[in-house]
């Protein structure tokens, strides 16, 4: 009889546990409300053209914040991202190089989402582009870097609970078009706190490929890649909001350009990042 | 009639010029007008952006053969032309993986369990040897091939290095060090014998597992067939036939990839090889290219000293005299790449040199090779030919003077690159310089890899490198003749006179400094 009842116990135990963890998930900010956000990446790309190998090895780091301009009736919430700087340390072997760059950046976009957070609507209100120095050109800010891209499950989570997701980005610009698509699994892994705030932890494993093509400097160009995203994501239960973030990321790219420089590149790029809600 | 005599009055006119011995007499025959007149050639709309290889190049590489037979430069081995063969290689349709395990054959497919790299091609079949991360690293106390024979057999070896990402790491830990590249794996299984290099994914510390190989547009359909660039056709034979293979070929050799997980981290935690033979297993692979050999020119022209013990002691001064060609641009938009600056500019300074030599009576104790170098933008190809296949041996090769992109920006200031290597050639540079007056800038140091002088350095020879700078037409059609202070290459041209001059006629032999000549 003590055997079953013990059983019986911890099966009561798991049970509540489980359902005091069960939580669903709502992408549900206030209007007003600001959420100022600090990304750290660490990226090494290895590269190979013209018999030579490359290595680069870059440290980012950028600020930037979500200001909550109205939620709907039915749950859309509007949202106004800015990114103030961006500054990137750059080490390569290959010519030497070690320079920090800093960015003023004045790129200001606008984002709908649903209560899920389901994107709806996105437009560029500001900038978008920055000037690279050393004759490195302009170049497009990954806005991918900077939205929120979370799309939670209708029903209730309980932990070890997963959904999946996909998702096709598309940036064009006057000399090319680069598709980014993602295909990933989001498993619930419980509650708890993370930076003061209630949160759900959720594991991600997703897989990614890109392709793109256009022409640089009236070169033709086009890559083709994949690869893997790993990490952790903490999201605060209330709002829905990211708090934190470890995220791991490879890609296998492979380029080539076509005309005055005839060049096949394949790229190796790994990236550690963490995202902090810092306000 | 006419143009005969075009041609000769110059000539008469300089040769009158050289009156005077030493230094002096050779500077004054370096002009601002012949240096205009040479760049306007070189950089015309004619010469279609003188890509390499093309019809353009050659006529201008003619062009510059002309003026060092004009001048009396001499051939070398009876030919003023060093012939470079390039290859350009794309997959073919017979490629093949197979391994035989215990009597069975597995097959694997191209694309999306193996990709060859572009090293070499040929049809193996051998026992297989894994051998680590096949690497030798003496200064780290590494080596994967350590008590193993690796003769005519197949090894499989891991990507990357050991200890990646740990700080703590004998080798670099944070960064991948040299060890870890493709090439140098291939290379170096090749040495120690291997007749065959299968590279797959290092599963510890990375999550995609799919073979990587060479960017072959056959096999990436979105990359433009027109990207296969050339390659050098000899540096083929130095290599074996290579291939990466992923989680498929891993799971058939391994059985699983725990397995090769566990040998991996092993190996991590003691640093100590663990090689092995398969028993009873064989690999059949066969790479095969569609080769296409292309042709393209370094020009060479000599003087020969006259001091009977220093006269087979040669000094190099080169320019690159190749660009990036041209588009199919939009009608009646600019779609050459003239490359004035790039390098004509330095072409024509080469020229002046090689034309103050040759006209001044007084002939240098040491020998001089003026070489105009085809390839550099490709990857600096033709100094690496050069340097490789050298015309006079490298060991009589007293230094090297390069000359790339000298005809913009301050007509008082100059970028002086490659002093880190050669204290002596800073020095001389420095001390041949106050006659002249530059304000030398010392900050180009990391453009160092991106000339022809950086191969010298390689093969040990004390090099410097006079560079004005990158502007706003680098590697635009706007790089025009118009835009090129002619008085500036005059300037150029020479200090790089006086530098050659004072190591041509000196006993004094410069040095690259020790630390470089280690790396």
């Amino acid at each position: 009889m003590r055997k079953p009842s013990i059983f019986s116990l911890v099966l009561f135990i798991l049970v509540e546990f489980g359902f005091s963890q069960g939580v669903s998930l709502r992408f549900q900010p206030e209007p007003g409300q600001t959420f100022n956000y600090l990304l750290l990446s660490e990226t090494t790309v290895i590269q190979s053209a013209m018999g030579m190998e490359q290595v680069v090895f870059s440290k980012t780091e950028s600020k930037f914040k979500y200001l909550i301009q109205n939620v709907s009736p039915n749950g859309n919430v509007e949202m106004i991202i800015s990114i103030d700087t961006i500054k990137t340390s750059i080490k390569t072997q290959m010519p030497p190089m070690d320079t920090t760059f800093s960015f003023p950046i004045a790129f200001k976009f606008k984002q709908v989402h649903d209560k899920y957070g389901k994107p709806l609507n996105y437009e560029i209100i500001e900038g978008g582009e920055v000037q690279i120095p050393m004759g490195g050109g302009t170049r497009r800010i990954d806005k991918r870097n900077y939205t929120f891209s979370l799309v939670f499950p209708q029903d209730k989570l309980t932990p070890g609970k997963s959904w999946s997701f996909s998702y096709s980005d598309t940036s064009t610009a006057e000399e090319g078009k680069t598709i980014v698509k993602t295909n990933g699994e989001y498993t619930f892994e419980g509650i708890e706190e993370k930076l003061g705030l209630e949160c759900a932890r959720l594991k991600l494993d997703a897989n990614l490929s890109l392709s793109g093509s256009g022409t640089i400097q009236g070169m033709n160009y086009g890559l083709e890649g994949e690869g893997k995203n790993k990490g952790t994501v903490w999201v605060e239960v209330k709002s829905g909001v990211i708090v934190y973030s470890e995220m791991d990321t490879e890609m296998d790219i492979a380029m080539g350009i076509s005309g005055q420089v005839e060049m096949t590149m394949p790229m190796t790029q790994k990236v550690k990042s963490t995202l902090s809600l810092i306000k | 009639m006419r143009r005969f005599l075009i041609l000769i009055l110059p000539v008469l006119f300089l040769s009158c010029a050289v009156t005077k011995d030493g230094f002096k007499s050779g500077l004054e025959l370096i002009t601002a007008e012949s240096i205009a007149q040479n760049i306007s050639f070189l950089a015309s709309d004619s010469l279609k952006g003188r890509n390499t290889p093309s019809p353009e190049l050659d006529i201008a590489g003619n062009f510059i053969a002309e003026r060092f037979k004009q001048y009396g430069l001499k051939p070398v081995n009876g030919s003023y032309f060093q012939r470079v063969e390039f290859v350009r290689i794309d997959l073919a349709e017979q490629n093949a993986l197979i391994l035989s395990k215990n009597g069975e054959q597995i097959v694997f497919k191209l694309g999306e369990d193996f990709i060859p790299f572009n090293f070499a091609d040929g049809e193996i079949e051998a026992e297989v040897i894994f051998a680590g991360y096949g690497i030798t690293a003496k200064e780290y106390g590494y080596d994967d091939y350590e008590g193993i024979d690796v003769k005519d057999k197949i090894v499989v070896v891991l990507r990357d290095e050991p200890q990646e990402s740990d700080t703590t790491s004998v080798f670099n830990g944070k960064n991948p060090t040299r060890y870890s590249f493709p090439r140098y794996k291939a290379q170096n299984a090749f040495e120690h014998g291997a007749v065959g290099v299968i590279i797959i994914p290092d599963p510890l510390n990375h999550s995609v597992l799919k073979p990587r190989g060479y960017v072959w547009p056959k096999l990436y359909k979105n990359l433009p067939r027109a990207s296969l660039p050339i390659q050098l056709s000899y540096q083929l034979s130095k290599m074996p036939p290579s291939i990466e293979a992923g989680e498929n070929f891993i799971k058939a050799l391994f059985g699983d990839i725990q397995v090769l997980k566990d040998i991996q981290r092993s190996i991590d935690e003691t640093l100590k090889p663990k090689s092995f033979k398969f028993e009873n297993v064989k690999i059949k692979m066969k790479i095969s290219f569609a080769k296409e050999k292309v042709y393209a020119n370094n020009v060479v022209g000599l003087i020969e000293g006259e001091d009977e013990k220093l006269k087979d002691e040669v000094i190099i001064i080169g320019a690159h005299y190749d660009h990036v060609g041209y588009t199919t641009g939009t009608m009646g938009k600019d779609s050459i790449y003239n490359g004035a600056d790039d390098n004509a500019s330095g072409t024509v300074g080469m020229i002046e040199v090689a034309k103050a030599f040759a006209l001044n009576k007084k002939k240098p104790k040491r020998s001089l090779l003026f070489i105009a170098f085809c390839g550099e933008e490709k990857g600096l190809l033709g100094s690496r030919y050069y340097v490789d296949n050298p015309l006079f041996p490298i060991e009589k090769t007293v230094a090297m003077i390069n000359l790339d992109m000298i005809g913009r920006n301050s007509i008082d200031s100059l970028i002086l690159i490659g002093w880190s290597y050669s204290e002596d050639m800073k020095r001389i540079a420095e001390e041949e310089n106050q006659k002249i007056g530059f304000k030398f800038s010392y900050d180009g140091e990391r453009d160092f890899p991106r000339s022809d002088q950086a191969n010298f350095a390689r093969k040990g020879i004390p090099v410097i490198f006079f560079h004005s700078g990158e502007h706003e037409d680098y590697h635009k059609v706007s790089d025009e003749v118009s835009k090129i202070n002619f008085a500036k290459i005059e300037k150029v041209a020479k200090l790089c006179y006086l530098v050659a001059y004072r190591i041509a006629n000196s006993d004094f032999k410069p040095k690259l400094n020790e630390d470089k000549l280690a790396n």
